[in-house]
Formats: C-alpha cells, structure tokens, sequence
C-alpha cells in the first residue's frame, strides 16, 4: 500500500478511541484501495485522499458526535459563571494580597508590592479558569442534559404547579463564588501555611498548624470542595430539584461535613504553641474543637434538611 | 451569493434524512462500500465518500446493518447487508417516506393547479 495511504489512515484513527482504530483502519484501508484502483499513480491517490476530508474531519464523521471539553449547550453557562466568579475572585485576591501587606508590612518597594497584588489577581484568574474549566469539563464529559430529560404534560404542569422546586440560580452563583475563593485559598496555602496563625501585637503570628502535617489535609479539602463546586454546577445546569440532585448534594454534604470534622480532631496538627499561647489544658482545647465540629454536623444537618424540604415537600407559595 | 449559500444549506438539510433510505434500499443484497457509492451515483444519488463509510458503520453498531468480510479476493473487503431489524426498519422508513411524497406532491399541485 502506497506511504501516503498509510500516513492518511495513521493520522485518521489517531482521532479515534483505541477500541475503534484497528476496524476503522481495516476499513478505510479497504475503501481507500477500492477508490485509487490497481496500481495508481499520485495524483489519483492525492485526488482521493483529498475528497475523504483532512483526517480530523474523516474521524468526526465516525465519532458521530463532536469531540468537546465544553459542549456548545453547556459553554453559554460555563462562560457566565466563569465571569460572574472571575469578577468576584480577581479583586478579592488582590485586596487579601492588600490585606496581607496591611498586617505584615513587608520590606519592599511600593512599586513591587502593586506587581505583587497584580500577580495575585492574576494568580487567582489563571486558578479560577483552572477549576472552572475542570468541573464543566466533567460535568459535560456525563452528558448531563441542560434540560429535563422527559417532556411530557406531567413535566410540562409541574412547571407551574412546583415553582417551589426550582433552585434558586443566585444562591448557586453565591456558593460557586464562595467554593471558588475556598479553592483559591486552600491553593494558596499549600506554599503558605504559616499565614494560618494567631496574630497579636504582643509577639510574632503563631501558627495554628504543623505545615507539613497540615499539606495532605489541605490536598483533600481541595478534593472536597471540588466535588461541592461540581454539585453547584449540576444544580446551575438542571436548575431543579429531583431525586437525584438530592442525593447527589445531600452525600457530597455528608462528606464535606465528616471530612472537616476528621480533619479538626486530628490533634497532632495543631502546633504546641498555639495551646500554650491560648493558656488551654488539652482536654479543654479538645473540648473547644468538639463542639466546633459539633457545629459543623449542626450545620450539614440544616443543609441537608434544607435541600430536603425544597426538594420533596415546598409547592408553589 | 448569500441565497445560493442559503439555498444549498436547504437542498443539504433535504437530502439528510433520504440519503439513510437510499442506502438501506441497496442493502437488501451484500454491498462493499465503493461499490454501493458507484450503484448510487449511476441513480444520480450523490453521497461522499466521507459521508457514506462512517454511515455503514454507524448503521452496523445501530443493528440496521450487518457486515461480513470477504477475503477471496487479492483484497479483504467488508460487505455490509439489512440485518432481519434492518428490513424491518428499511421498510417502514419506505412507507413513511412514499406517503410523506405522496402528502407534498399534493400541497405541490395545490400550489401550481395548472403545472
């Protein structure tokens, strides 16, 4: 078979999924040969291969479904929540970078302390993106449908009849802004953990954790709030409540609320100086501790039972 | 011309859905896929080749067709053919599309009563 063939059919099933390009290849190796004939010359192989399409468009054809990290039903979505969030998390970035100055005046020219809090909006948009793009990808990656998969007179009255099912899209943006901040400062701690700490003006910041200790755990609640940007997305995509979105919010709450009160009794990463600076007796501080996780439980609790009342039981007021 | 560009979008959009009837209508028999490219050009039906193989192919994983590779001749060439579901679906897809013909020639005539 002639290189140039060869080169085309590589490029083609290079498109495609691995379990397709062996029968792909097969085929088009077959097709291709019966379109040249016997032994042709370059210009009608080139002519054929040239009328197939370039190699990208051949494999869409056989994908049948376009190939998109965020599918033209979602970007319209994607695209406002990732400005309404950019707009939110750049400027609050730079003025914790302002604040930061403020509490710790460090010792370095006006000039690099503004390109400090530039970097650090700038910072907080490449993030931003980041994240934002990842859970749409996802969410898109599950082909979950931007509206309700059944239309039927049932769907259509309950539209009138269960206006309380709907989720309200500013407090989904609220949560986004908020998780995205989350994110954004979890990451920033990764590299700055020592800010975590017990400011006075009588010493120097105590801090609350023991940095290394403390880096696994941040890596998990990054984990954890991811999954809680994702499930605010879905709730922004499908816009009411079911079954499933109940479920679904409901279990990433239960995780989000034993991780953090897993992480808070974990008392070996607090640092010994920050209970002798509070002047607490261990049983004490743990007490302090239990009843914060306490509070945590209390108010997944309120969550979940939230989320329950508009999901099963509010009608229409 | 803009309306041409619109014009051959509407002929494109038209086409679409008859161009799986015409396929399956030559099916009934084994067909490899050049071979039912030419049968379809000679009845003025105009399909890609690009076009028709990643149809074959779909129509296959979708049960319509079913395929078989025949390696007697100096080259293996897979010949597609209507699966027991595929004649089902073929004929149906005929039924609908003759009386569809059938309602449009009417509002056609209405249209030129003296055409």
């Amino acid at each position: 078979m002639d290189d140039l063939i060869k080169r085309y059919i590589a490029e083609t099933i290079h498109h495609l999924s691995v379990g397709e390009r062996a029968d792909v290849q097969q085929e088009l190796e077959a097709n291709i040969l019966d379109m040249v004939g016997e032994s042709p010359d370059v210009e009608t192989i080139e002519e054929t291969l040239l009328a197939l399409g370039s190699p990208a468009s051949l494999a869409s054809q056989y994908r049948g479904r376009p190939h998109h990290l965020i599918g033209p039903d979602t970007f319209p979505l994607y695209w406002k929540v990732l400005c309404i969030v950019l707009l939110i998390a750049a400027p609050l970035a730079a003025l914790f970078s302002i604040i930061g100055f403020i509490i710790t005046p460090p010792t370095i020219a006006l000039a690099e302390m503004v390109a400090r809090t530039f970097a650090a909006a700038g910072g907080a948009v490449v993030l931003v993106f980041f994240w934002v793009t990842i859970a749409f990808a996802l969410v898109d990656a599950q082909q979950i449908p931007v509206a309700a998969e059944v239309w039927d007179r049932a769907t259509l009255r309950a539209l009138e009849e269960k206006a309380g099912k709907a989720i309200k899209t500013s407090s989904v943006i609220g949560d986004l802004v908020a998780l995205a901040i989350g994110l954004l400062a979890l990451t920033f701690l990764m590299t700055n953990s020592d800010l975590l700490a017990l400011y006075s003006k009588e010493h120097a910041p105590i801090p609350l954790f023991i940095a290394v200790r403390l880096r696994p755990y941040l890596i998990a609640a990054m984990a954890v709030a991811f999954l809680s940007f994702l499930v605010a997305i879905i709730k922004l995509i499908r816009r009411r409540w079911s079954a499933s979105i109940l479920v679904i919010s409901s279990g990433v709450t239960i995780i989000t609320t034993a991780f953090w009160v897993f992480f808070l009794t974990r008392w070996n990463l607090y640092t010994p100086d920050l209970l002798a600076s509070l002047a607490l007796t261990q049983p004490r501080w743990q007490f302090t501790i239990r009843s914060l996780c306490g509070f945590c439980i209390l108010m997944g609790a309120i969550t979940i039972g939230t989320e329950c009342y508009h999901a099963l039981w509010k009608e229409r007021v | 011309m803009w309306d041409d560009q619109i014009l051959s979008n509407f002929i494109t959009e038209l086409n679409r859905g008859t161009l799986t009837l015409c396929v399956l209508s030559q099916l009934r028999t084994p067909q490899y896929g050049y071979a039912l490219l030419q049968t379809l050009a000679e009845q003025q039906i105009v399909l890609e080749a690009n076009t028709l193989y990643p149809m074959l192919r779909r129509l296959e994983s979708q049960g319509v067709l079913k395929s078989s590779w025949d390696t007697s001749e100096s080259r293996p060439r897979k010949f597609y053919q209507l699966s027991e579901d595929g004649v089902m679906v073929y004929e149906r897809l005929k039924r609908h599309w003759l009386e569809q013909h059938a309602h449009i020639q009417t509002l056609l005539k209405e249209e030129h009563p003296h055409g």
